[in-house]
């Protein structure tokens, strides 16, 4: 047999769309006891090129063409590596197999004798596959290795993003507890100021002048501001270092905003506003954080005085819908600037509304009201319209999401 | 090994510098005496045969400048397994390589000649000797085999969420990073390189199942990244041209595990900016990895150029990979500080050296 023959030996065969075999169309290896009408392709291959023949299989399927692929086969007791190439054709495809490419190429024109019409579609295929199959080999081998580098450089970056992150956190989490030490250290000596404060008004009532009692009333008032300011901080640095351990427990928050409502109301009576409470409704029990909630409203209660003018009411109204319990705080106070919105409920963003009787503000209320909120899954925003009066809301859901 | 003679290393250079006119001259050679050949392998043989004798003689290039028989010893033994699983009869491989000592003695200056025909004779007289296949790295028994087998079929047949869902789901469970790290990508990645080598996957699938692992590694950094510091720094690299980068990052992984602040620094990353990073982190410890043969070569010249720096210079140099398991002693002779086989001893080995050098 001269080199030309051997290499032209080779296998071709007709298929059905599952790749089972409908006739052997040529067959020079002597494989009849394994090629036949009926097997499955993937089964005249020796056992470890199954999977690569599944694949060459896939591929026919998927894009109706393969070609060069190489596979095992046995045959003569020995093993051939073969050229496999397939082609789509009317209900099935055709396959043919060679010992080389060269020699697939001339299995073709002999097939091209035997039939015309299958060879055909089997040959442009291989053609126009073998034009680019030979640059496109060293090519795709490029572009593995190129592909690889690229990966390694984005896993690189990627390894290096996660050590920062790692790192920020680390600082994140030093700084919310250097912020909690040092506000914790403040509040001893604080305290101690504005109990001796406290102890001077008492006694000293009929000791000193006018002059010097509003010096004490002065040390009194900052020390008691200086200390709401601490317990904001002491607060904030908790919840930020993922300390706002929340008590739920099913309750009745109409039941709750009444009560806080009622408390308000003194207070506020000292600047000639009312507070009126809309009559809740009825709703199911919701799982809050009775202490928290009631942080919550208050806060905004007396914001609502804070920055409301003399003779003016504040409204409260809780509603339910859908599964949600919403409450409202409405006032016909100075309103808030459309700028300052958006820094509202971030810490020491203080706008620029002043209090109507001079009332400080520590500029971490809201944030802390903010983060009680979302950390019972509800959500607080708020309506405002300088001049004309600002409505907070703060809705809570009714089934606890984790 | 024995000791580095300058013949060896001239031999070495020789083999490399005339690389294309051996190449051609052997594979002439070898069809002639073997029409045969032509027949059997195809129209492409020739070509086919070029190309091999172009890797052989880079990685006998390599033996020989590090004296180092077992190193090409080794090679052949994986070729010959390679060739095997695509059909080129291992007596074909026995005879090509016979042929290459033929050629190397009449081509190369006497004395050299004689040596690199004696390294390529003395592998093919253990070939037969050398296994004909490879076991697969994913052994039932070991621990979580289950979630390996799993965790490589998944990938194998392409579908890199279930994969990723495997592992994260076990680490939820429970299971130590550090052991999906050893039990799972780590016999992964060999069975990888396993079926590439018998011909049983693409080099598509190979990538592929590489890139999904490394994707499913970083999912994993949070763990990694938060274990408690101890204040010592490791700068990890592997020379130009690797690109198998996976392993030694996982070895920086396993540092970083154990509290060092590790600094890793891609194959495309120029000498100079490593001693520029070993300078700027305080590095205590560089790991260098190499994973062919034909890459010592590379390490040796950047060991040599941190060791130039005044301050670099006095740095930890640790070395590791395939080459350097194959030949224990090697990392003397590049003047590295040591070597280790895997990431359990790479920290033992780093920890001993830190401590010698902090006192």
């Amino acid at each position: 047999m001269t080199d030309q023959h051997r290499e032209a030996r080779g296998i071709a065969v007709l298929c059905d769309r599952d790749a089972r075999i409908v006739r052997v169309l040529r067959d020079d290896f002597g494989l009849e006891s394994s090629v036949y009408p009926g097997v499955e392709l993937g089964d005249i291959v020796e056992p470890a090129s199954r999977e690569k023949a599944g694949h060459f299989v896939e591929e026919l399927q998927t894009r109706e063409a393969a070609y060069d692929w190489e596979i095992t086969v046995r045959a003569d007791g020995q093993l051939h590596l073969l050229h496999f190439a397939g082609a789509r054709i009317d209900g099935g495809f055709i396959v043919a197999a060679a010992a080389s490419r060269n020699g697939l190429a001339q299995v073709n024109e002999l097939l091209m004798q035997i039939n015309n019409e299958q060879a055909n579609a089997l040959r442009t295929t291989a053609k126009e596959l073998a034009v680019t199959a030979r640059t496109t080999g060293d090519r795709d081998d490029a572009l593995y290795d190129e592909l690889t580098r690229l990966n390694n450089e984005m896993a690189n970056l990627q390894r290096e993003m996660a050590r920062k992150n790692a790192n920020l956190l680390g600082l994140i989490e030093e700084k919310n507890r250097f912020v909690g030490m040092a506000a914790h250290d403040l509040r001893n000596p604080l305290g101690i100021i504005l109990g001796y404060s406290e102890f001077l008004e008492d006694e000293t009532e009929n000791v000193l002048n006018d002059e010097q009692k509003e010096f004490i009333r002065t040390i009194k008032s900052t020390s008691e501001f200086m200390l709401r300011l601490v317990n904001d901080l002491l607060d904030v640095s908790a919840i930020d270092a993922g300390q706002l351990n929340l008590n739920r427990a099913p309750d009745d928050l109409s039941k709750m905003v009444r009560r806080v409502v009622a408390l308000q109301t003194v207070l506020a009576a000292r600047k000639q506003i009312t507070v009126v409470l809309d009559p809740p409704p009825a709703m199911p029990p919701i799982s809050f954080d009775a202490g928290k909630i009631e942080q919550v409203l208050t806060n905004l209660l007396s914001n609502a005085v804070k920055f409301s003018h003399h003779d003016t009411e504040v409204r409260v109204s809780a509603t339910y819908a859908d599964g949600v319990a919403t409450v409202a705080v409405r006032d016909r106070g100075q309103g808030i600037p459309v700028a300052d919105l958006p820094k509202l409920f971030k810490p020491f963003s203080r706008t620029s509304v002043q209090g109507t009787a001079g009332e400080q503000s520590t500029g971490l209320g809201l944030a802390i009201v903010r983060r009680i909120v979302e950390g019972h899954g509800g959500r607080i925003w708020v309506d405002s319209e300088a001049g004309i009066g600002s409505t907070f809301y703060f809705s809570l859901p009714t089934l606890v999401s984790r | 090994m024995d000791n580095v003679n300058p013949v060896h290393e001239l031999a070495g250079t020789s083999v490399l510098a005339h690389r294309a006119e051996l190449a051609a001259t052997l594979v002439d050679r070898e069809f002639s005496r073997h029409p045969d050949l032509a027949s059997r392998y195809g129209a492409t043989a020739r070509a086919k045969s070029l190309q091999d004798v172009d890797f052989h003689l880079a990685s006998l290039a390599q033996a020989l400048s590090l004296n180092d028989r077992a190193l090409f010893a080794d090679y052949v033994g994986w070729a010959k397994v390679m060739l095997a699983r695509r059909n080129v009869l291992t007596s074909d491989l026995a005879f090509h390589l016979e042929c290459l000592a033929e050629v190397l003695r009449e081509q190369l200056p006497a004395d050299q000649g004689s040596m690199a025909s004696e390294f390529v004779t003395a592998a093919v007289e253990t070939m037969p000797r050398m296994p004909d296949d490879l076991p697969t790295f994913l052994r039932d028994g070991e621990p979580l085999s289950p979630l390996a087998h799993q965790y490589f079929e998944a990938l194998r047949r392409g579908e890199r969420q279930v994969a990723a869902r495997l592992v994260l789901d076990a680490v939820e469970a429970g299971a130590a990073v550090r052991d999906i790290y050893l039990h799972v990508f780590q016999p992964a990645q060999f069975e990888i390189g396993r079926l590439w080598q018998t011909n049983q996957i693409s080099v598509a699938q190979e990538h592929y199942c590489s890139a999904a692992t490394q994707l499913i590694m970083s999912q994993l950094y949070p763990h990694i990244f938060a274990s408690e510091r101890i204040g010592r720094r490791l700068v990890a690299t592997c020379v130009a041209g690797d690109l198998h980068e996976i392993g030694v990052r996982m070895v920086a992984d396993f540092f970083e595990m154990e509290g060092w602040d590790t600094f890793y620094l891609g194959a495309n990353t120029p000498h100079d900016s490593v001693v520029e990073t070993i300078v700027e982190r305080a590095a205590d410890v560089l790991a260098i990895s190499a994973t062919i043969a034909y890459h010592v070569e590379s390490v040796r010249q950047l060991i040599a150029t941190v060791r130039r720096h005044p301050v670099a210079g006095r740095v930890a140099i640790l070395v590791g990979g395939y080459p350097f398991n194959r030949s224990p002693e090697l990392w003397r002779d590049l003047g590295a500080d040591g070597s280790a086989g895997d990431a359990q001893h790479a920290i033992a080995m780093a920890t001993r050296l830190w401590k010698t050098r902090s006192t």
